[in-house]
């Protein structure tokens, strides 16, 4: 939840940039009842919005009260079932050089909870494309809130956080086979890693959409990372070349989903600590280019039909 | 209030291609097919006009709705609705218009009218007082009390563009921009809507640019009219002169005894149409009625019945478009 939010807020603050420049510019000149609040009373608005309009998603889920209900159901069954895949997969997994069993499902289910974050919350970012066939998307351009807040909160799959459990119950298992005991730090820098992880998440899923702003179909590139998750979620990026380290650390910087965060946890000598702790820079500089590209994709944006 | 001028907007379509490696070449090295959707148009539009905008499909007129809006970044010239340039103050633009666009809905789906009414109260940050008097206004002119509970999928066409109506006035804008708003609606429906334009233009004197290709919507609501054509503005003025400038055909359908006598005037269209009446147009200056009746008198063939219509606006329509496609 908080991953979401915090990720929403930093999306705005791209749209609150614009606000405060068109406020200067404009001042005084429209004095007809338009309130104008300073950056943090706009931003406390906008996170406000995201709040109602996930409400509005919850009532419309709602609306089909049986379809909900199945789906509540099957998550139980799920989270059944993930019990069994937890001891298939730890029995699965074998140690691979000085990655233990245990290491490897702290590997995995830093994971699955990163991508869970994703996956509950900003689902809808995979589906730009159709809200700009759809028509949908000139629509968000027409209310006065952060056209990315009525994207992401147009849908909430509560099924995802079968993934967040699945994850943990990984995680937790995984640290007990290690062996591993945490102080306060590791608490602090575990809820660091999960958000900078959700973070990079999204953000490469939002880039990967964005190209819709300018060709007019998706392209192959999501099905490129959906190989390069398949890797690094089972295997320490270690085993794989350099050029391999280098592209999922500094080029798109996936290792910080798992591996980094797995490193540092589990205090093992595959990386030095300082580079783990560059997981909250690299989500910013994702952030960061995600304002500039969505800002540019709406410059060019084209609207369907008409 | 509205001012655009030289506004242009372009399109880059992308251009399948064909042959090996089609779908990695249009990755790599894209071909497009340019279209001018908007080319180079000015008008203004003055405080609580009523403003007609039409033209084919793909004319131009959702573009330029478009950018009007907010919606779409012009590639050149300027666009000022109210002092700003909507997609550069997009957050203070949006609080002076409304827009209904007929083909979509902007309330949500799933949940009912209501719902959607207060979530858009919070939006446009409507204090409560407002919200209550626009919501009762409202419900009286648009009938909104009976489906104000049900999801907005379960509304017939005619009550969702009411919603829509109702839902794009509620933070009371000044300006209403409605793109095909009477599209697919039925009759009595139609009417309820004109009527409710209108009351809206008079009460609050909001300005209205719509588009349309209902010539009843033309008729009854509009005190100008903007006509466009691949981009470009044809006609900009009153509906009357659109009928004078364009309007010159005039149309007489009769009724004979027997056979219809063969009439031979130059500048006269006459003959049977297909279904079975017969036709007479001649242009307004060149002969008067009663020329045209009493040579056809000559023929010594008694008229049953006559009637004397002056072209509607969609054939005027029609024929500023057939002008247009010649240039």
């Amino acid at each position: 939840m908080d991953g979401g939010k915090g990720k929403g807020k930093c999306m705005d603050g791209e749209k609150g940039k614009g606000n405060a420049w068109m406020r200067s510019k404009g001042r005084g000149k429209y004095a007809d009842g338009i309130r104008r609040e300073g950056d943090m009373g706009e931003v406390r608005f906008q996170a406000r919005m995201y709040v109602s309009l996930l409400k509005m998603t919850m009532k419309g889920i709602l609306e089909y009260r049986a379809d909900f209900w199945i789906s509540l159901v099957s998550v139980v069954l799920l989270n059944g079932a993930n019990i069994v895949q937890i001891s298939v997969i730890s029995w699965r997994f074998h140690a691979l050089g000085n990655w233990g069993v245990g290491d490897l499902l702290v590997l995995y289910g830093m994971f699955m909870i990163c991508w869970s974050i994703f996956s509950v919350f900003f689902r809808k970012l995979s589906k730009i494309e159709d809200e700009i066939v759809s028509g949908s998307f000139d629509i968000y351009l027409l209310r006065p809130v952060s056209p990315f807040l009525q994207l992401v909160g147009g849908d909430i799959n509560y099924t995802g956080l079968c993934d967040t459990m699945m994850g943990a119950a990984l995680l937790a298992v995984g640290l007990r086979m290690a062996g591993v005991q945490w102080g306060i730090g590791h608490i602090l820098w575990f809820a660091v890693f999960i958000l900078s992880g959700g973070t990079i998440v999204v953000c490469i899923r939002f880039l990967i959409s964005c190209v819709t702003f300018w060709t007019t179909r998706g392209s192959a590139l999501s099905s490129v990372f959906t190989q390069i998750y398949l890797l690094i979620q089972k295997y320490p990026v270690t085993i794989f070349g350099r050029a391999f380290r280098v592209l999922v650390t500094g080029i798109v910087p996936v290792a910080y989903l798992n591996f980094y965060p797995a490193v540092y946890l589990l205090g093992k000598p595959d990386a030095p600590a300082w580079l783990c702790m560059l997981s909250p820079v690299a989500a910013l500089a994702l952030v960061c280019l995600s304002a500039i590209v969505w800002r540019g994709g709406l410059r060019h944006y084209h609207s369907g039909g008409g | 209030m509205i001012s655009v001028k030289k506004l242009t907007k372009t399109y880059r379509i992308a251009r399948p291609q064909e042959g090996r490696f089609a779908a990695l070449r249009s990755l790599v090295r894209p071909q497009y097919t340019v279209c001018r959707a908007v080319d180079g148009i000015d008008f203004d539009i003055q405080d609580g006009e009523v403003v007609g905008y039409i033209g084919q499909n793909g004319a131009g007129k959702s573009t330029t709705i478009k950018m009007l809006s907010g919606i779409l970044v012009p590639d050149s010239g300027s666009v000022e609705v109210d002092g700003l340039t909507p997609h550069v103050d997009r957050k203070a633009h949006l609080q002076n218009i409304g827009v209904v666009f007929g083909q979509k809905t902007s309330l949500w789906w799933d949940v009912p009218v209501i719902d959607s009414l207060r979530i858009l109260k919070e939006m446009y940050r409507i204090g409560e007082g407002q919200f209550r008097k626009n919501l009762e206004m409202f419900c009286g002119l648009l009938d909104l009390d009976s489906f104000l509970g049900q999801p907005v999928r379960q509304l017939s066409l005619g009550q969702r563009v009411r919603a829509d109506l109702a839902a794009a006035l509620m933070h009371d804008p000044q300006i209403l921009f409605l793109d095909e708003p009477t599209i697919g609606v039925d009759v009595v429906a139609k009417e309820r809507l004109r009527e409710f334009i209108l009351e809206i233009n008079r009460e609050r004197k909001v300005t209205v640019l719509l588009t349309t290709h209902d010539m009843v919507d033309m008729e009854k609501l509009v005190d100008r009219v903007i006509v466009i054509n691949a981009g470009s503005i044809l006609y900009d003025g009153g509906i009357q002169g659109l009928r004078e400038r364009y309007g010159r055909q005039r149309r007489m359908e009769l009724e004979f005894e027997g056979e219809p006598p063969e009439i031979s005037l130059p500048g006269v269209q006459a003959g049977k149409q297909k279904d079975g009446k017969f036709v007479v147009t001649f242009a307004q200056g060149q002969y008067a009625v009663d020329e045209i009746l009493s040579h056809i008198r000559q023929g010594g063939v008694p008229i049953r019945d006559i009637t004397i219509q002056n072209a509607d606006i969609e054939q005027i329509v029609r024929d500023i478009y057939r002008e247009g496609g010649r240039e």
